[in-house]
């Protein structure tokens, strides 16, 4: 009726936490360990002089206390921190420090997978999944037809145990990043390339790309963010600033780069011409749009703001972070929760209508506006003898009365 | 909130109960090193310094003991919370470096 659990020491008490899902279990290796409920070693919260005798969990602040053998009573703080990763629409995180919890944030499903071990580090990337546990490195994969597919199989181990500080995942290779150096790594565990930089990374986020030829954008602390693909061992310059980087984000067309350094300020810039396009001060992240180009979204005091090219930016209030931007979904990062919010185009897409710039008014659009604005776009395009323009907009809601109009005048 | 209280000693358990002038005591096989109750108050668990877990009802009638081990189990404790299934969870920890989960 029982399982049995060898621990490889005496244990001397036992505490339950209030919720019940993990215990601490103090005893005769002089450590204070954590534990869930099913005996899964979570970490050592505290090494002590002398066996453990008694520990207890304080129910209100969740405080671990431990009393020795020498006579010592120490109190100690836990913290359970979030680990998790995102891709584009597919965001991975860890539950209750044993499970992964996988969200799609365009069809809102998830899905959970049980791993029975701790969970070190997650690294999510299009149909692939890496999860570190104490002792391997486990690599599940989906169907990469189906953009919505969500039926995580396991497809590759790694038996080592490693000590990076971030861990990436791309499709036929895992990424470590170091203090210093990224290192790339086959799913056999063989290393196949190394970049050893000449400053601390701050920032690393995987770029999609042709398989075996995925790119990475870097962020470091002298202030440099780069480009490395993984094909090639030299990294690619973007821009250079003077402030340590904490975060960076690259355009849909990779023409323009979005750096937030460690004064939360957020500066933008063109990659080809090396010009600051625009700058904000106290912004806490940074998204472009993943369909549009020229498209940003950061948040700021709360507030999300969103910025098309010269234009003013569109306020909204938004407690959390934007992480993620695709057409009109915005994925905001609200304590531990990832809410996918839609955000209206018309007032942007009327900036652009009211300016002439069909064009952009157009592009707008096409990520999600109501009918009538539609009609609006095609009657100002007509008026402006852009017929073409004019048509696809009717097009796009049917109206043939106004196509006829459109096809005869053209 | 219920009003049980349990005792116990080198060689017997007592069970106190706040509307109760006398107290129920039991003798045990050996001396007991920990006790737990359950959440809901029904079970108290009793770990012995033979290696066996007694369970018992808030009135001290014996539901089952478990043979867990030769060495004393010298802690346990019950989950404060039930997850999947309707059966407490009780964890032991004995002196032969055993964890057992029950």
């Amino acid at each position: 009726m029982g399982s049995d659990k060898d621990l490889g020491f005496d244990p001397c008490s036992i505490s339950f936490f209030p919720s019940g899902e993990y215990m601490a279990i103090g005893g005769s290796d002089k450590k204070l360990t954590l534990w869930n409920k099913d005996g899964i070693l979570l970490g050592t919260v505290a090494e002590a002089k002398d066996w453990i005798w008694a520990t207890a969990v304080n129910p209100v602040t969740k405080a671990i206390f431990a009393g020795t053998n020498g006579g010592n009573i120490s109190m100690h703080n836990v913290d359970f921190l979030t680990v998790h990763g995102l891709y584009q629409d597919r965001y991975a995180y860890r539950e209750l420090m044993t499970d992964v919890i996988i969200q799609h944030l365009v069809t809102e499903t998830r899905v959970k997978i049980r791993c029975r071990d701790y969970i070190k580090k997650i690294a999510i990337y299009k149909d692939r999944l890496a999860v570190q546990l104490p002792e391997k490195i486990i690599i599940y994969s989906v169907s990469g037809e189906d953009p919505y597919d969500m039926k995580y199989k396991a497809f590759k181990k790694i038996n080592k145990k490693i000590d990076c500080n971030l861990l990436f995942v791309v499709s036929q290779h895992l990424i470590l990043v170091f203090e210093k150096k990224i290192q790339l790594l086959s799913f056999s565990g063989t290393l196949e390339r190394e970049w050893v930089l000449d400053s601390q990374i701050k920032y690393v986020k995987t770029i999609s790309g042709p398989p075996k030829r995925e790119g990475m954008l870097v962020g470091l602390k002298n202030g440099s963010v780069l480009k490395i693909f993984i094909d090639n061992g030299f990294p690619i310059p973007l821009v250079k600033q003077t402030t340590p980087i904490m975060v960076v984000d690259i355009s849909a067309d990779r023409q323009k780069v979005a750096v937030i350094d460690e004064h939360n300020s957020l500066f933008v810039y063109d990659v080809k011409s090396q010009q600051l396009l625009f700058q904000e001060i106290n912004v806490q992240s940074v998204a472009w749009n993943l369909e549009m180009e020229d498209m940003i979204a950061y948040t700021s005091k709360d507030t999300l703001f969103i910025k098309i090219r010269e234009m003013p930016p569109s306020a909204q209030k938004l407690p959390g972070f934007v992480v993620g931007f695709k057409g009109s979904k915005i994925f905001c990062l609200q304590g531990n929760s990832m809410n996918t919010i839609d955000v209206p185009q018309s007032s942007t897409f009327y900036r652009f209508l009211e300016k002439k710039d069909f064009a952009m008014a157009y592009k707008i659009a096409c990520i999600g506006v109501t009918e009538q604005d539609w009609r609006a776009l095609g009657i100002e395009a007509l008026l402006a003898k852009n017929f073409q323009l004019a048509r696809r907009s009717f097009v796009r809601i049917r109206d043939l009365r106004f196509i006829d109009l459109c096809d005869l005048t053209d | 909130m219920l009003q049980n209280l349990a005792s116990c000693s080198a060689i017997d358990f007592g069970l106190w109960q706040a509307d109760q002038p006398n107290v129920n005591k039991q003798k045990t096989p050996a001396k007991t090193t920990c006790c737990d109750w359950s959440p809901d108050g029904q079970v108290l668990a009793i770990g012995l310094i033979n290696g066996v877990i007694l369970m018992k009802d808030k009135t001290g009638v014996e539901l089952y003991t478990i043979n867990k081990s030769t060495q004393a189990v010298w802690t346990l404790a019950f989950c404060p919370y039930k997850f999947d299934s309707a059966d407490n969870l009780l964890v032991a920890g004995s002196w032969d470096s055993k964890l057992s989960i029950y």
